[in-house]
């Protein structure tokens, strides 16, 4: 609510900058400041809105009163802008006797404006404007370009050999993701996601101490460790108002100092691998804190350096190239052929969101140019019926740029409208927009009804109103000539320029729809798409074992036994099971596997390990395909360690089906495992993305590999929601101090269809209004067609023609502009569906099935479109046509 | 510029009659003359900051209002302005309310009004 009424403020003060400057100076700030009380006064959300939109329209209205009014005064002293001042004048009172044309028009501009100015904002934000970090476009990410994870961070333990390493920085800094980490001795057990930073990390972004200070150097290696907080953490932790006195709370059930509260500080996602964890930190612990900081197998660290002032991208790049060489020759677990690359940060944070943002775009920017064609065609048709008055205006001595002029101004006053109309639909749009998913913005990167946002409209209404006032600014010119030329000349013949508007129109909007077809198909594809388990009936509640008390693997195994076995006797769950990772949860654990018998030149393979409890499979409903599943035979002690795979692994390494038997070994942290034979073969489950293949999975039985946190999931007869506090209840009865996490794995895989739905919906909606323009366009020109020929046709019925002939005459006529414009739009729409590739998902571009039902569409309602005019020009009655004088 | 005969203002746009009515008995800043009106009037009349402050830009322009700069509470910047009526503003506040009561007898002689409604 504060954030609406902050929002509308903001357009109101942007409102104000519409007033002459003398009449803003005296009362902007106190004009701002009744707005501001009056909606703080309003009661309830409608209230306020239709207070914000009252006052927003009044004040819109009164600026241009005001301008009207002052031109007069401005006028006296230069005639030019008397002269556009009248123009202006006599544009607004022509259109406020025609009242809807002006109205279609300022509603069609504003729908066009308003999608490109929220869109325009969402690039700026995402993609032009700086990052909110100091120095922002020194900092550059160096990465790992890994084939098949993409972006990889690196083992924290290389930190150190980066910074011997690299020379064109003046700073490199190592930070994880958001890890969750378990907070006591300070109210409840709660999960806090927290993250592990070198020193130098928070001053990098940026951040400043609220009270106390930030990391340094020597907390690395302190022997009590230490931690800087978010301020939110602060107050629910210790109270608003609680001074900084070395308050110690247990993270992971170790004692750590709090030495410094700082505000939120949003941190970058430079990695593939971590992208899907980005819960902002509340907690930063040093890096050494870390378990994994003296691993050099497990890469975990973002590194993010800033280059010196002279330092160049170029040689930081080959810099960082040369590594693997040297480093494989120390470091075994070093590939030499590894690629590291440097990038600037600004590029590698908007990547994610920067191809559906751009598509977005330029569907919009389609949008804009089919409403341009169409308001342009309105304004012929107008201008044309003028031509007499503009004849006489002519005959009576005004110059061919005063006439220009005059038409400009007409644009110019109904684009005025239409953007500021537009400015606010596109206010009302970005207020819901970050609540939908489209792609991953930039780290606070705010959206906002700026002056920017403002400036982006304004630039397209003014490029608008020069786009649509260019045809008719020709017709009044040649009006004069013909005037000049022809006595008697009495209507302007637009009919060619405006069928290729219609013709344009057609093109860009078969484009737009063909775009949206291949869209709309990918999400039908996606959402059939089988993720490989059952979701529905399923809850899933997350626990992480401290170390510090669940020392043993023993006594892990004795929690999860318990656990499991109070979860299945709870009324109403039928089975349950637990695991490391969820599907589609993200955070997998990659690992290195060496297969019997079947060396790997390039290196060992990787594949996603999942550790699981033998009802797994059940639970999941994931189908054994070969094999057993684990059993209780599958016990910590027992002599033969087992595993199962997916069938991505079987076909691969064993195509001819002979899994069952063969043997694999997991490079674990201490090197490799035991080796493990394999007992079963699973579907394959997409546990990266329903848009992702599935990937190579071990599973291992949770009795031989007892690991710290697991997530319990439940299967209920009926709805899970109703067992989320049960359960909880349950896990926290047996050991109260563990804080527990649950989701709805449901929810999982509608978020991961969230993003495809929204693009396929905003496609759509705009390809619709795209549609929609089209066919208006088409029956303009057809219809406009129609009554200029009125006298012709009534010639023809009175010469014998059927009424059949005339029908057919017109369609004819009509649906030959539609298929010019459709073979023009295939054109484009193939390069356009090209260019869409990443988007799409299970389509091809040039998707056959797609381009033939909608190209059928368009010339379905393009023929609706033209047989309204058709018919009317077959009911013409031959004696009314020849009287009129058309 | 202004002009002097209160005569000359009539009729007053029903937006600058409220305005002289509001600050009738006293001086009152924009916020303050917003809410007499809407307290006046029950809450039908509810203005807009563009409409209040383009009308009273106008009433001090032509005369009927005398605004002066105070210094301000919280908000609004260092200083607001307070709108006082002007002896002019009175004045023509008066002839309007007298055209007004001309045109309600002559309502009432044709009973297009009650008597008793205020």
């Amino acid at each position: 609510m504060n954030e609406a009424g902050g929002r509308a403020e903001r357009l109101f003060r942007a409102l104000l900058m519409l007033y002459p400057k003398r009449f803003r100076d005296a009362y902007g700030a106190e004009m701002a400041d009744v707005f501001a009380r009056r909606l703080a006064r309003a009661d309830g959300r409608m209230a306020r809105i239709r207070l914000a939109c009252r006052a927003c329209v009044d004040l819109f209205s009164g600026a241009v009163a005001e301008r009207f009014a002052a031109a007069p005064a401005a006028a006296a002293k230069d005639p030019m802008i008397s002269l556009l001042a009248r123009d202006l004048l006599i544009a607004g009172r022509t259109l406020l006797r025609q009242p809807t044309f002006s109205a279609t028009i300022v509603f069609t501009l504003a729908l066009a404006i308003g999608a490109t100015t929220a869109v325009g904002a969402l690039v700026d934000a995402a993609i032009v404007r700086p990052l909110p970090y100091p120095s922002a476009e020194r900092l550059v990410s160096i990465v790992e370009e890994s084939p098949r994870f993409g972006k990889a961070p690196f083992a924290i333990p290389f930190l150190r050999d980066l910074r011997e390493s690299v020379t064109q920085y003046d700073a490199v800094v190592g930070f994880t993701s958001t890890w969750t980490v378990t907070v006591t001795g300070a109210g409840e057990a709660r999960s806090v996601p927290s993250a592990f930073v070198s020193d130098g990390v928070l001053e990098l972004f940026g951040a400043r101490p609220r009270a106390g200070r930030l990391l340094t150097i020597a907390d690395v290696d302190a022997a009590d460790p230490v931690a800087v907080v978010s301020t939110p953490f602060w107050e629910r932790a210790f109270g608003a108002g609680a001074a900084l006195d070395g308050q110690i709370v247990r993270i992971d059930d170790r004692p750590v100092t709090i030495v410094g509260i700082i505000e939120a500080l949003p941190m970058p996602i430079t990695s593939s691998v971590a992208a899907s964890n980005h819960d902002s930190a509340e907690i930063w612990l040093p890096l050494s804190l870390n378990p994994l900081a003296g691993l050099r197998t497990i890469p975990v660290a973002n590194i993010v350096g800033r280059l010196k002032p002279e330092g160049r991208i170029g040689p930081a790049r080959l810099e960082v190239a040369t590594l693997p060489a040297r480093w494989s020759e120390i470091y075994p677990s070093v590939d030499a052929a590894a690629r590291y690359s440097a990038l600037p940060l600004s590029e590698l944070v908007s990547e994610s969101s920067r191809r559906p943002l751009l598509a977005l775009l330029g569907a919009v920017v389609l949008l804009l140019l089919i409403a341009c064609a169409n308001i342009a065609n309105l304004m012929l048709v107008r201008s044309a019926t003028r031509g007499s008055e503009l004849a006489v205006r002519a005959a009576l001595g005004a110059t061919r740029g005063r006439l220009v002029l005059q038409m400009f101004a007409d644009s110019l006053v109904l684009a005025t409208m239409g953007t500021a109309f537009g400015v606010f639909l596109a206010w009302l749009a970005l207020g819901i927009v970050p609540s939908l998913a489209l792609g991953e913005l930039p780290p606070s990167s705010s959206i906002q009804m700026d002056l920017r946002v403002v400036a982006i409209a304004a630039g397209t209404g003014l490029l608008v109103a020069m786009a649509v006032a260019v045809v008719p600014v020709l017709q009044a010119s040649r009006a004069v000539i013909y005037a000049r030329i022809r006595d008697g000349a009495r209507t302007v013949r637009g009919g060619r320029v405006r069928a290729s508007l219609a013709f344009a129109e057609v093109a860009l909007a078969l484009v737009l729809l063909i775009s949206a077809g291949l869209l709309a198909r990918s999400f039908w594809t996606l959402s059939s798409v089988d993720p490989g388990f059952r979701a529905n009936n399923l809850l899933a509640s997350g626990v992480a074992m401290p170390g510090t008390r669940y020392p043993t693997a023993d006594t892990r195994r004795a929690f999860v036994g318990r656990a499991l076995d109070t979860l299945e006797a709870l009324p109403g769950v039928t089975r349950a099971a637990a695991v490391n990772r969820l599907p589609l949860g993200g955070g997998n654990v990659i690992v290195g596997v060496e297969i019997e018998g079947q060396p790997q030149p390039e290196g060992p393979v990787t594949m996603d390990r999942r550790v699981v409890t033998p009802g797994y499979f059940d639970t999941l409903g994931i189908p054994l395909v070969a094999g057993r599943p684990f059993g209780i035979e599958d016990r910590a002690d027992a002599v033969d360690r087992v595993a199962a795979v997916n069938e991505a692994v079987a076909r691969r390494f064993w195509p001819e089906g002979n899994a069952i038997g063969g043997r694999l070994r997991l490079m674990l942290r201490g090197g490799a495992g035991p080796w493990l034979r394999i007992t079963g073969v699973f579907g394959n489950v997409r546990h990266h993305g329903l848009d992702q293949p599935a990937q190579p999975e071990v599973y291992v039985p949770y009795a031989q590999a007892a690991v710290e946190s697991m997530v319990f999931l439940t299967q209920v007869s009926g709805d899970p929601v109703a067992l989320v506090e049960p359960v909880r209840q349950t896990l926290q009865g047996i050991d109260p101090e563990l804080p527990v996490e649950q989701e709805l794995p449901r929810d999982l895989v509608t978020a991961s269809m969230a993003e495809p739905r929204l693009r396929a919906l905003l496609f759509n909606g705009f390809a619709f209004a795209a549609l929609l323009l089209a066919a208006l366009g088409v029956y303009g020109v057809v219809s406009h067609g129609v009554t200029e020929r009125t006298r012709e046709i009534g010639v023809r019925v009175a010469l014998g023609a059927t009424r059949g002939s005339i029908l057919g005459l017109v369609m004819r006529g009509g649906l030959r502009t539609v298929l010019v414009g459709v073979g023009g739009g295939l054109v484009a729409a193939v390069l356009a569906a090209r260019a869409m590739r990443g988007l799409l998902f299970g389509v091809p571009p040039f998707d056959p099935m797609t381009f033939a039902v909608v190209t059928g569409v368009l010339l379905f309602v393009a023929a609706a479109a033209i047989l309204v005019p058709a018919r009317r020009a077959m009911r013409l009655d031959p004696i009314q046509a020849l009287r009129t004088d058309q | 510029m202004p002009r002097s005969d209160p005569e000359a203002f009539l009729p007053l746009t029903p937006v600058a009659f409220e305005i002289l009515l509001a600050v009738a008995a006293g001086p009152r800043h924009g916020y303050d003359i917003m809410l007499e009106i809407e307290r006046r009037t029950g809450g039908r009349v509810s203005l807009n900051p563009g409409t209040l402050y383009r009308a009273l830009d106008r009433l001090a322009s032509e005369g009927l209002l005398d605004a002066t700069l105070q210094p301000a509470g919280k908000g609004a910047g260092d200083r607001r302005r307070v709108f006082a009526i002007s002896r002019l503003g009175a004045s023509v506040a008066q002839a309007e309310a007298d055209r007004l009561a001309d045109q309600l007898r002559a309502a009432r002689a044709v009973r297009l009004a009650g008597k008793s409604r205020p």
